[in-house]
């Protein structure tokens, strides 16, 4: 039974380590695991000032997405103070014309009295 | 230490690393290179272990400085995180869903086996994925947990491997890095019980389909009259009965692989562990679901 086995392993191992001198044999004992800043090159600067600019676009674009929705808020205030002051204007043509009226009638009715003044006094 | 146990320890998987797009230091306009690494691992190890090599190797096309070669990094295989705390072989096996036969008869003289992974890295790790704060000492001490565990499993107690002296546990650890098999086996051999006193077997059962599950089953090495030996058809008959019909009438709809190959099912359990388990005192077995055209072939 354990020939199998070692046969099967024999046999996985034809097709797994087929060609694999081509992939580098990658070790565990990089520094020993442990992190080791390394001296200060000019890539590390410019990744640095790259974070660091990456960092200034997300920034902005938070604000212009605040921005953006400002003004999306003052677009909708504008409309609604439109449509208020359309029907404003709507009711107070109809109050005028009521008005105009109301004045015509007077004139007419003060009209009407001065001229039957006029003819008792005739 | 056998024949069998050397071709698990130096077992080895070719890897084709690549870099997440994210992440790669280039003009917007040349976005479309891949930058990738091609390193080949011990199947019998933890991935993480070699992240500082493959960072390094990295490190030039990085778009941003590297300030820990383990926190916040992590791999994935189609978009699906890969943890860490397993073997690569048994993760290999089960993600992959590994039918060693329909491999074999796949595979030419120059045809390479290689499994594309992705590095991914950000400060925000996919849900499950164990955060490694504390770098390769954390691996250490989980690994040490797992031989706690393990051990427990075998002999009702963890005191063989508490009591271990400071440099028997460096040491052990030390093998695992330096991949020497000796080391490893010397150590490993005094965990392991004699054949009539093992009590269970340490077992994980990895699924991929339908969801990524693992299951530790109780695998008590012999029945209570302690004559019968658990085999691993019983153990699978047990737990999952809908694919390893009982009776055997039915025929069964997946295949057990453990380290790569497939096992024949009536091999007591115990003997199965002694020769195939993992380096982290478990013996993993990956479950691959039999198609259609399985069957035919």
């Amino acid at each position: 039974m354990e020939r199998i086995l070692q046969q099967k392993l024999i046999e996985r191992d034809a097709i797994e380590k087929n060609f694999s001198e081509l992939f580098e044999t990658a070790s565990a004992l990089q520094e020993n695991g442990e992190f080791q800043q390394e001296l200060p090159d000019p890539l590390t600067d410019m990744r640095k000032e790259l974070a660091s600019r990456e960092r200034n676009i997300a920034d902005l674009v938070a604000t212009l997405k605040l921005k953006n929705k400002d003004s999306e808020r003052l677009n909708d205030e504008i409309i609604t103070l439109n449509i208020e002051n359309n029907l404003l204007q709507e009711r107070y043509e109809k109050v005028r014309q009521e008005r105009d009226d109301i004045v015509a009638r007077w004139l007419k009715k003060a009209q009407l009295e001065a001229d039957t003044m006029n003819e008792t006094l005739d | 230490m056998s024949e069998q146990q050397r071709l698990v320890w130096t077992g080895t998987l070719n890897l084709r690393i690549e870099l997440d797009p994210e992440l790669v230091l280039t003009d917007q306009k040349e976005r479309t290179t891949t930058i990738c690494v091609n390193v080949q691992v011990p199947r019998d190890s933890y991935l993480v272990l070699y992240l500082p090599f493959i960072i390094q190797k990295l490190q030039p096309q990085l778009r941003v400085n590297v300030k820990d070669f383990y926190q916040g990094w992590w791999f994935e295989m189609e978009n699906v995180c890969i943890p860490w705390n397993f073997p690569i072989g048994a993760l290999y096996d089960s993600f992959t869903g590994l039918n060693p036969q329909n491999r074999a008869s796949g595979s030419q003289e120059n045809s390479v086996n290689v499994w594309k992974l992705m590095l991914r890295y950000g400060k925000q790790l996919p849900r499950g994925f164990i955060p490694i704060r504390n770098g390769s000492e954390q691996i250490r001490e989980l690994w040490m947990h797992q031989w706690k565990q393990a051990c427990f499993v075998m002999n009702g107690n963890s005191k063989l491997v508490m009591s271990f002296s400071k440099p028997d546990t460096l040491s052990f650890w030390e093998s695992v890095l330096r991949r020497s098999f000796a080391g490893f086996t010397d150590i490993r051999q005094r965990i392991l019980p004699s054949k009539n006193d093992v009590k269970s077997v340490p077992v994980r059962i990895h699924l991929a389909l339908p969801e990524i599950r693992l299951v530790e089953p109780v695998c008590n090495a012999y029945d209570n009259t302690r004559e019968v030996e658990l085999t691993l058809k019983k153990l699978l008959s047990r737990e999952f009965p809908e694919w390893f019909a009982p009776d055997g009438n039915a025929p069964y709809l997946a295949v057990p692989v453990i380290q790569g190959i497939i096992v024949p099912l009536d091999l007591q359990l115990w003997l199965l562990y002694q020769q195939l388990a993992s380096f982290d005192g478990f013996l993993h077995i990956s479950l691959c679901l039999l198609a259609k055209t399985d069957d035919e072939a």
